[in-house]
């Protein structure tokens, strides 16, 4: 089979989607941090936490969603800490980011390593995953049929997801204000608005989505949680957000793209290409898209008042 | 004239600021005991030149700053406006000089930001948005389109939006701060005849404006503004535009320097008709052409806005050279970076000294030396020389008088005075062939204020310099320049080469595009 | 006249500045012991040992200087990175394909000895000098953000000398994932010291830190360096170049993490088996963010990194207590250091109080002298 014919398998393109699973969820946080015009980059220390959070929270409460609320619980308190920190007591974004994504390195190893005595996975107790869903209505289409006909409930909540995000940012107050906090905060403080307040409950429903995208990674992509599990998927959900310049289907459609990428990296070793490099196509990808999005934003300030 | 307080028994004031004073943390005296009145139905004018306290008073009504004292009395009553929602509230609105408007929302969600309509709870009733904007546009006759992006709107346009905002909030009394300064004169008139409108329908308006012209084409009465304090009260149709300028810049000179006359020599600036288009797409420099000779302060007078910092951006090399021809000492400086400029033996102080001017965390030698370090006296194959730094910081404290705990104090800790000396100890110390220095003395104490003055004419005299002075303190230019032109939009439309005689209120009358001289009179200022 | 000295608000900022770094330090070892107790059999024993397992023999002391050497390197060039205002962060992944790439030229065979570890080193450091101009290069001509795209860099490299290490470079002699095998002449001399011993690269370490310190205080290139992180349109309007501030910066800090990174592969393997990045990029911001940015301070911040990180790894072994609890305390430490509202109010009264006692005291002067 030539790579080309691997590349249009309905089992590559179902991987494809399963795999930009994750990536849509942080897309859609990034999108909303970016839309409140905060640069924050803690959504791996988060889906970490939430990951684990989420693995353990099932194994102990018998329940897949009880496992799922804490799993977002966890990951939403690594949000608050970020937005409370940068908002109210000044932090550098870049470094509290830094920080918190090492912490859900290191900090979830820790738990693992005192809640279970093991420092490598949860296999020692038995968590719950959600269930894959087959849509036999779609059996025979065509193209998207193979995308999404066999997928895992979360991915269908994460397509709802891109739609509820679209719709929260340009068709509800709070998007509305959420942002002009973010394109200008005088205008908002003109008309009443409390400029920190907003920013804040746009980092925590941030928080929420990346929370989601870290559930899934335990809970569905596989039943438990192994140590540094999201590899850089954080940043490269904020990739996907930057190449769309903050707009959420554009971005989820970028994420698709990634998780395409991450498919085609596995199905490469057999190719004889080293999985390393379709590994970097993503990273790649987003340096290129930065130099665009940086030299359109140069024009843009020529333009601007001042 | 003089400032009479009007008690109006026959007027119907519907608002009143009495005795305003505002001094901010740094000590500067914003507002002295101002009374203004504000009649209902009417345009009143707020005029008065930068910095003589229109944008602070407008500040302390809207609800941005606290007055020390004085009290605000509307309709009768006092009120206590602690911020601008609060002011919304009472019924009055501002609309700003910089735009308050999100770029990528429309029109109509910009109007009811902050107060959005909703339909079942969480989502925005677009339609509904849409509607209101209609009907306030249509109820005031400010025709607009409420789907249309900010960012595709004129500048006309987009203040229209700003001022149909603040009528949506049900404001009763508007006030304008500089609304024409980025309207073309057709949008100009338009936005006169909705005034009128508005003013006919009972609203009250503030306009804040330096163009005389227009403050006697549209308001009914004016308070002018000097200093911080209120200099006159009128009805427009008691006076006239030069009886304005006068309040407005005051007619005496302050002679607070010995000065020889000036004894210039070769040409050392050439600038030769200069153009340069701003983001607005306005013609900020509009073809300009002059000269300023070795020894010779040429000072370029004119109200704010009407190309100085254009100019002196160019010649400084921040701004790029769009058409025209800009040579020092003969040499072309197209293309130059400020680095090589600087190297031609030119010294800048721009008029942002906080930005420009210093880096407030470094320590004060280390900003005396930002533009020499490479020099051989303060380095030795890339090492400092950090004794003979030290010593020049040393001497050029003392020489200039800066009030600090010794040169490895760092910037922040000094007053705006002593900040501004450093920048002129750096900038005057390199035996300049061209100065070219903005504002110099802007919100500093008279002590360094005399020191900078001094200094500059000490280069002029010792070293040859070649000044270009730009102030808005009509009397620096009128006392340390020996020769001025005045800009008025983006032209030169007055030169002097002598300056007996020559009074605030003569250069005032320039300044506000009141007179302008001949073409010969103005090609007086090139010399080659 | 009792003239009474005030302090300047600068030295109250001063002094604020060290109570935090104090009280951030502090906190981060409060948690460390917590997490002690949560895990210990015997917190009496833990605690000792964590205090004082680095001194407590001198094979664990030369652990400890084995470990500061790398951290060293790379706090280093934060530091002229962050003066300068240069968030460039590929640091992490610069160290990793420098390390690589010194590994390769450290295993030819029939080199002269002194002379192929200085190959070593330059092989390292313009590796990393590569790296690092790359995310320079694209914000100083494309404007792209430099955050960002270090960042997505160091995954590249990550994944680039992971591939080495597996790939090209890998020794299919040695029965895991490892690069050939170090040559003799490419090794570091060792000190023995008691029952261990540490390598000589712990001095290249030190020369780096009085490099990057003579280099940012005392050099003119240094001067454009801080004050491009300053303010840097203050820098380009006194006619710095600010563009050639970045490139330059980033290269010389590639040189120091190269350097670092031939050191420790130098010093301290047979062979590369590294098949993820040591992490010591993410250690020396944490440490430039302790130290402000000073390289002096830097070299403390790293001994006391390494130190912990030694004691952490003994009590590993003689008890149940994970390491992970100084990788945790370490982000504390970032955290709140790099809170600048942290305290603010109390320093904030602290300087009105100050001033307003200036004040009265200059009145009652006045009023006597009047």
């Amino acid at each position: 089979m030539s790579i080309i014919d691997a590349i249009l398998s309905a089992n590559f393109l179902s991987s494809a989607v399963r795999m930009a699973t994750p990536l849509v969820f942080v897309a859609m946080a990034a999108c909303l941090g970016r839309k409140a015009d905060i640069l924050c980059i803690a959504y791996e220390g988060m889906m970490l936490f939430a990951a684990l959070g989420g693995a353990l929270g099932s194994a102990f409460t018998g329940s897949v969603l009880l496992g799922a609320l804490v799993g977002i619980i966890a990951g939403m308190i690594i949000a608050l800490i970020f937005a409370y920190f940068v908002l109210y007591l000044d932090t550098d974004a870049m470094l509290i980011g830094l920080a918190l994504n090492t912490l859900g390195s290191c900090g979830t190893i820790y738990l693992m390593y005192m809640l279970l005595g093991r420092k490598s996975d949860t296999t020692s107790v038995t968590s719950y995953a959600f269930p894959n869903i087959h849509l036999e209505f779609l059996e025979n289409v065509p193209v998207i049929g193979a995308l999404i006909g066999d997928q895992n409930v979360l991915t269908y909540v994460a397509i709802i997801c891109t739609i509820l995000v679209f719709i929260f940012i340009f068709k509800t107050p709070l998007g509305l204000r959420i942002r002009s906090v973010g394109e200008d905060p005088s205008a908002a403080v003109s008309v009443g608005i409390n400029v920190n307040r907003t920013k804040f409950i746009a980092l925590l429903i941030s928080g929420l989505l990346a929370s989601f995208g870290g559930i899934f990674m335990s809970m569905a992509y596989i039943p438990y949680f192994t140590k540094d599990m999201v590899s850089g998927r954080g940043f490269i959900g904020i990739a996907a957000c930057n190449l769309a310049s903050g707009h959420p289907i554009g971005a989820a459609l970028f994420a698709l793209v990634f998780g395409a990428a991450d498919a085609l990296a596995n199905i490469a070793q057999g190719f004889r290409l080293p999985y390393q490099f379709a590994s970097m196509i993503p990273y790649i990808i987003t340096i290129i898209g930065l130099c665009f999005a940086g030299m359109s934003g140069t024009r843009k300030k020529k333009v601007k008042a001042k | 004239m003089e400032n009479e307080k009007i008690m109006d028994n026959n007027h119907d004031v519907v608002l009143a600021m009495e005795n305003i004073t505002k001094i901010y943390d740094n000590g500067f005296v914003a507002n002295k005991d101002i009374t203004l009145e504000l009649r209902r139905g009417e345009i009143h004018g707020l005029v008065g030149e930068n910095g003589a306290g229109k944008t602070t008073l407008m500040k302390v009504l809207f609800g941005h700053e606290q007055p020390e004292s004085g009290r605000i009395m509307l309709n009768g009553k006092e009120v206590h406006i602690q911020n601008p929602l609060q002011a919304i509230d009472l019924g009055i609105g501002m609309v700003h000089q910089h735009f308050m408007l999100v770029d990528s929302l429309s029109v109509a969600e910009n109007m009811v930001l902050g107060v959005e309509p909703r339909k079942s709870r969480f989502l925005f009733d677009h339609k509904k948005a849409v509607e209101l904007t209609e009907q306030t546009a249509k109820k005031f006759n400010l025709p607009i389109d409420p789907e249309a992006l900010i960012k595709d709107l004129s500048v006309g346009y987009k203040q229209r939006v700003e001022i149909l905002k603040v009528l949506l909030r049900g404001v009763k009394i508007l006030i304008l701060d500089e609304p024409t300064a980025v309207l073309t004169p057709q949008e100009t008139d338009e936005l006169f005849e909705q005034l009128i409108n508005l003013k006919n329908q009972g609203y009250t308006i503030v306009f804040i404006s330096h163009k005389l012209q227009e403050v006697k084409q549209i308001c009914d009465r004016i308070t002018v503004l000097r200093l911080g304090q209120v200099t006159g009260t009128a009805e427009l149709k008691d006076v006239s535009i030069h009886g304005i300028s006068r309040m407005m810049v005051g007619r005496d000179v302050i002679l607070d320097i010995e000065k020889k006359k000036a004894e210039p020599k070769q040409t050392v600036l050439k600038v030769r008709d200069l153009v340069h288009t701003n983001k607005f797409g306005v013609k900020a420099i509009d073809g300009i052409s002059f000269d300023v000779r070795a020894g010779e302060i040429l000072g370029v007078a004119g109200v704010e806005g009407n190309g100085q910092s254009e100019l002196s951006e160019t010649i400084c090399g921040l701004l790029p050279i769009e058409k025209g021809t800009i040579e020092i000492e003969g040499k072309s400086i197209a293309g130059c970076s400020i680095d090589s400029i600087r190297k031609r033996k030119v010294s800048m102080v721009h008029e942002d000294r906080m930005i420009y001017g210093v880096s407030s965390n470094q320590s004060i030698e280390e900003n005396m030396i930002s533009e020499r370090y490479y020099k051989p006296e303060y380095q030795k194959n890339g090492v400092q020389n950090k004794a003979y730094i030290r010593d020049e910081a040393k001497r050029l404290i003392k020489e200039f008088v800066v009030k600090c705990d010794g040169p490895e104090a760092p910037i922040k800790t000094l007053s705006g005075g002593n900040v501004q000396k450093v920048v002129a100890a750096r900038e005057f110390s390199s035996d300049p062939k061209l100065l070219v220095v903005a504002h110099p003395t802007r919100g500093i104490d008279v002590g360094a204020t005399d020191l900078i003055r001094r200094k500059i004419v000490e280069l002029r005299d010792e070293k040859d310099t070649a000044v270009l002075l730009f102030s808005a303190d009509l009397n620096e230019l009128i006392n340390v320049s020996d020769s001025i032109v005045v800009m008025f939009e983006g032209k030169i439309v007055a030169y002097f080469p002598d300056l007996t005689g020559i009074t605030p209120e003569v250069l005032g009358e320039y300044m506000l595009g009141i007179k302008k001289q001949d073409d010969a009179e103005i090609g007086g200022v090139v010399h080659e | 006249m009792n003239k009474k000295t005030y302090l300047t608000a600068e030295q109250i900022e001063k002094r604020f500045s060290v109570i935090r770094t104090l009280i951030s330090v502090a906190v981060a070892l409060v948690f460390c012991f917590i997490m002690i107790a949560l895990s210990s059999e015997n917190l009496a024993n833990d605690v000792i040992t964590f205090i004082t397992a680095p001194v407590s023999s001198l094979s664990r002391f030369t652990t400890f200087i084995i470990k500061m050497c790398p951290i060293i390197f790379t706090s280093c060039a934060i530091c002229l990175l962050f003066q300068s205002g240069v968030s460039n962060l590929a640091v992490e992944g610069a160290f990793y394909v420098a390390a690589v790439m010194a590994a390769a030229v450290g295993a030819a065979q029939g080199m002269p000895p002194v002379i192929h570890f200085v190959i070593m080193a330059l092989t390292g450091a313009v590796s990393a000098a590569a790296v690092l101009l790359i995310p320079a290069i694209l914000q100083v001509k494309f404007n792209a953000n430099i955050v960002v795209s270090s960042l997505m860099l160091n995954y590249v490299c990550t994944f680039f000398a992971n591939y080495l290490v597996t790939g090209p470079f890998r020794d299919p002699g040695a029965g895991y994932e490892a690069t050939y095998l170090v040559a003799d002449s490419a090794k570091l001399a060792k000190v023995s010291l008691g029952g261990g011993q540490f390598h000589v690269g712990i001095f290249i370490a030190l020369a780096a830190v009085a490099l990057t310190w003579f280099i940012l205080f005392k050099t003119t290139f240094g001067y454009q360096c801080r004050t491009v992180g300053a303010n840097s349109r203050f820098a380009h309007f006194s006619g710095i170049k600010v563009a050639k501030v970045i490139l330059l910066s980033s290269i010389v800090a590639g040189f120091l993490t190269g350097v670092g990174g031939a050191t420790e592969v130098s010093g301290y393997y047979a062979r590369l088996n590294w098949v993820a990045s040591p992490q010591y990029g993410w250690d020396g911001i944490m440490v430039a963010t302790l130290a402000r940015n000073n390289p002096i301070g830097a070299l403390a911040a790293s001994a006391f990194l390494a130190y912990i990180r030694t004691s952490a790894d003994v009590l590993n072994i003689t008890s149940v207590v994970p390491v992970e609890i100084v990788e945790i305390a370490q982000q504390v430490i970032i955290v709140m250091i790099a809170a600048r509202g942290l305290l603010y109010s109390f320093e904030k009264k602290a300087i009105v109080k100050n001033a307003r006692k200036q004040m009265e005291s200059m009145e009652n002067h006045e009023e006597v002298e009047g």
